[in-house]
């Protein structure tokens, strides 16, 4: 099916239209034309007149063609017109993203700027009373022990451990 | 033959509307800030065979640095997320 929707895709919008239309106005005129066909004077029209149930056949078969191409463009139309829409909204979406990242990272950037700041600060303020700091305090070596073993990642792998 | 007609009309009309359910856009995963990516550092680690309180006490101010470094990374993922889902939201809704 997709098939012929991509050959109909092919051809200009305002030549669909007109052909659908000319189809279904042939549809309801040979439809119609052809209970006529049978009587005198139209059975001589040549083609037409001869076979007034071809005629029948191909006049339901022209109708029937024409609206459901009708009905399947304007269906297109209507999803095109929101493809378009949400389109639009993606944009737009794209662009807030953009500018919410760019904000954020500008955020970030200001809290690690008083963190390094608050850190050099902490520095200068242990160099400046090492010796009062020092003076009265002799650590037991348990001390670091126990600090580094707290401070250790108990999730990270041991070397060589593979799970 | 009318009745026949009529039910080819009703069918061929209905089978031209026939439509997929959802508009074929798709939205890109939106981007993540690069700070944000990297992991947190382990903590520091004292000298061990140190006696100073001094190094302990540096050891223990960098490793509070660390932590709210890390705390703001977790606080601005979630904000992250929380911004990405309104706009998000916002389109499909």
């Amino acid at each position: 099916m997709w098939q012929i929707h991509w050959i109909i895709g092919l051809i200009p919008e305002s030549v669909l239209i007109k052909i659908y239309y000319f189809s279904l106005i042939s549809g309801i005129i040979l439809y119609f034309g052809s209970k006529l066909f049978k009587y005198f004077p139209f059975r001589l029209v040549p083609f037409f007149g001869q076979y007034p149930k071809l005629t029948e056949l191909l006049g339901v078969f022209l109708l029937v063609s024409s609206i459901y191409l009708l009905g399947s463009h304007s269906n297109e139309m209507v999803w095109q017109e929101k493809i378009k829409e949400v389109e639009d909204k993606v944009a737009i979406a794209e662009q807030a993203s953009a500018d919410a990242n760019a904000k954020l990272e500008i955020e970030h950037n200001k809290k690690v700027a008083l963190l390094t700041e608050r850190k050099v600060l902490y520095k200068e303020r242990i160099k400046k009373e090492i010796v009062r700091i020092d003076s009265e305090c002799k650590l037991d070596p348990i001390v670091p022990k126990i600090h580094n073993d707290a401070a250790k990642n108990p999730y990270r792998k041991k070397e060589g451990e593979t799970k | 033959m009318i009745r026949t007609l009529v039910s080819l009309i009703i069918l061929s009309t209905l089978m031209g509307c026939a439509t997929p359910t959802a508009v074929p856009v798709a939205i890109k995963f939106p981007s993540v800030p690069s700070e944000l990516l990297k992991t947190c550092p382990d903590l520091n680690l004292v000298d061990p065979n140190t006696t100073k309180l001094s190094d302990v006490l540096s050891v223990v101010t960098d490793n509070y640095i660390t932590y709210y470094e890390c705390k703001s990374k977790v606080d601005d993922w979630a904000e992250w997320y929380k911004t990405q889902k309104t706009i998000f939201d916002k389109v499909y809704k």
